[in-house]
């Protein structure tokens, strides 16, 4: 629950100034003359957990415990298998291998396992497939099946030394909401072959920072930028970082990884946004 | 999310140190509670779950914080405070009316509760699933008590719930818990029903029972349900303020062919004479205006389809 903090925080400023972003987009682009803040829009692209956390040995311990305690207050077991398995089925079968093996274990409590892999024992499972994938054996970062049970977030690089990694984003243009203009950017950064929802209309948090000044000098009319930060979910795709906008590579990525590609004051601002889990 | 065994072998890999010495598991069940006697033991104990619940972790990890931002309302958040109390709308007696004397206040107008105001988009007022209440109803109860039998062993394999028993203990008279016999509140002499006739079967699952329910309607019996589009969506024209739209409830009902479709069933259908069908309620915890959608919304996160009326 850590996005409500800046949820919270961001928006409060970040939405009473969203209608009057359109008309100050829509000014900027006629008084170029005046010197203010750039309203930039960016995806927070991420892509859920799929797999549950590993347990912990406390948890793993506790379930064991219980499932013993449900066991042991369980209807007899004639009554139970007669009614609840077709006779001679292997269902019936396994369930029944399964409660001799417990009787076996009875005069040996300390063991206990059957009811340690009690919840592993999937009847005509295949095999057991392990919670490291392909990708994180060699350590590929750009693919989607790495950490499977973390939130992985969209990192873009770009071709330059300082600030290269950061989120898909890009100006607002005319009249276009933010989540309009991260959708777009995210499109012409990234190619059209990915599929992301959007959680929400309202931006996660902002983040404010200055240009350079000979950037300022070169093109005038804007001192800084203010990002807003658009969540999205990743459904199906995946990202094709675009040449032509100066891109070279991207990388799914954990909170930790992040903030080590990120500069310090980017990363403060961010890091809020971002999941734990 | 995807279902992955692999804990065992996690399990394996862990150095011994870190695991909890089975010494403790194996205690005698007695000596951890503290009850005196065995009969006031089996009174007092409450199992806990045996497995962490898929469903639920998947709203911890990612269903809570998206749903932090879809159900984010700019102009409920800012003006949470400045909305008047309802409670203050309500009508009151006049003092110097005698009639009014200890009375209670009387009654909102329009056969309408009072609507709480909506409040702050925060992890507290996120929608949480609190329970799901399975029933049916069957008009054979009625000339034999004996037909609920089939119907009450269909719901204990569905459920994993026993039925009430007429014994203080954790499925005893009160407790909300286990399969209820359900009784007809009025006569009806049309219908042939007399007051108090058992009519049907009713269960309140919560926590881990609640959500393995959940889990095994979405994932083997909806999507093999050919009849099934997906649960209704009430015309726009529904009232906003009506009970049904700010209790938090997605209601929905099964036909009979549902009940086959349940893995614990389907393994040994031949062994009931009859299926029936089932109402289901989900109650989450939402409450107020716009508590449908954000039910509606938490339930389409737990995988649930809804289709809108043609």
């Amino acid at each position: 629950m850590v996005q409500s903090r800046t949820l919270s925080s961001a928006l409060s400023t970040a939405c009473n100034c969203n209608s009057a972003l359109r008309t100050q987009a829509r000014h900027q682009s006629t008084s170029a003359a005046s010197s203010s803040q750039r309203i930039v829009a960016a995806a927070l692209l991420s892509r859920p957990p799929l797999l549950l956390p590993a347990l912990t040995p406390l948890e793993e311990s506790y379930y064991t415990y219980q499932r013993r305690l449900h066991r042991a207050l369980a209807k007899p077991l004639s009554a139970s298998t007669e009614w609840f398995f077709k006779k001679g089925s292997a269902s019936e079968k396994s369930f029944v291998a399964f409660d001799q093996k417990v009787d076996k274990e009875r005069g040996d409590e300390g063991e206990l396992s059957a009811y340690v892999k009690a919840g592993e024992e999937v009847e005509g499972a295949p095999e057991v497939v392990g919670r490291e994938s392909e990708a994180d054996r060699k350590g590929d970062v750009t693919s989607l099946e790495r950490k499977m049970d973390r939130t992985l977030y969209l990192l873009l690089k770009k071709d330059r030394k300082d600030n290269a990694w950061q989120f898909p984003q890009g100006g607002v243009e005319a009249d276009e909401s933010l989540l309009e203009a991260a959708q777009r950017e995210l499109v012409e950064e990234t190619g059209p072959d990915m599929d992301v929802w959007a959680t929400g209309r309202a931006p996660a948090g902002a983040y404010e920072y200055k240009f350079p000044k000979e950037f300022v000098k070169k093109n005038p009319g804007h001192d800084g930028a203010r990002v807003f930060f658009l969540p999205m979910r990743v459904i199906r795709g995946q990202a094709k970082p675009n040449k032509k906008e100066g891109l070279v590579g991207h990388a799914w990525l954990t909170k930790e990884e992040v903030k080590e590609k990120v500069s310090a004051d980017y990363w403060k601002a961010v890091e809020p946004m971002l999941s734990d889990l | 999310m995807k279902r992955v065994g692999s804990l065992a072998r996690v399990a394996a890999t862990r150095p011994a140190a870190t695991r909890i010495s089975p010494a403790v598991l194996s205690r005698p069940f007695a000596s951890s509670s503290s009850s005196s006697s065995p009969a006031d033991f089996h009174r007092t104990i409450t199992p806990g779950p045996t497995s962490r619940s898929r469903l639920k972790d998947h709203y911890n990890q990612t269903l809570s914080h998206d749903l932090l931002y879809t159900l984010y309302s700019h102009a409920t958040h800012t003006n949470a405070d400045a909305l008047p109390n309802p409670s203050s709308r309500s009508p009151m007696w006049s003092p110097e009316n005698p009639y009014a004397l200890n009375r209670p206040p009387p009654r909102p107008k329009g056969n309408r509760y009072l609507v709480p105001n909506p409040s702050y988009t925060s992890p507290e007022s996120l929608p949480v699933l609190e329970s799901i209440v399975v029933e049916t109803m069957t008009t054979s109860a009625l000339s034999a008590k004996s037909n609920l039998l089939p119907l009450l062993m269909a719901y204990q394999a569905i459920t994993g719930e026993v039925p009430q028993s007429r014994h203080p203990g954790p499925y005893g008279p009160g407790s909300g818990k286990g399969l209820v016999i359900t009784r007809s509140a009025k006569k009806s002499a049309s219908f042939k029903v007399r007051a108090g006739a058992p009519t049907g079967v009713k269960v309140e699952l919560r926590g881990e029972s609640m959500y393995s329910f959940l889990e095994t309607l979405v994932d083997f019996v909806l999507p093999r349900l050919k009849t099934f589009s997906g649960i209704p969506l009430p015309p726009a024209s529904h009232p906003r303020q009506s009970p049904s739209s700010t209790s938090g409830v997605v209601s929905f009902g099964l036909p009979p062919e549902a009940m086959g479709l349940f893995p614990q069933i389907e393994i040994n259908l031949d062994q009931y004479p009859k299926t029936f069908g089932m109402n289901i309620f989900c109650v989450t915890s939402a409450r107020g205006r716009g508590a449908q959608d954000q039910a509606r919304a938490l339930l389409s996160g737990f995988g649930a389809p809804f289709v809108k009326r043609g």
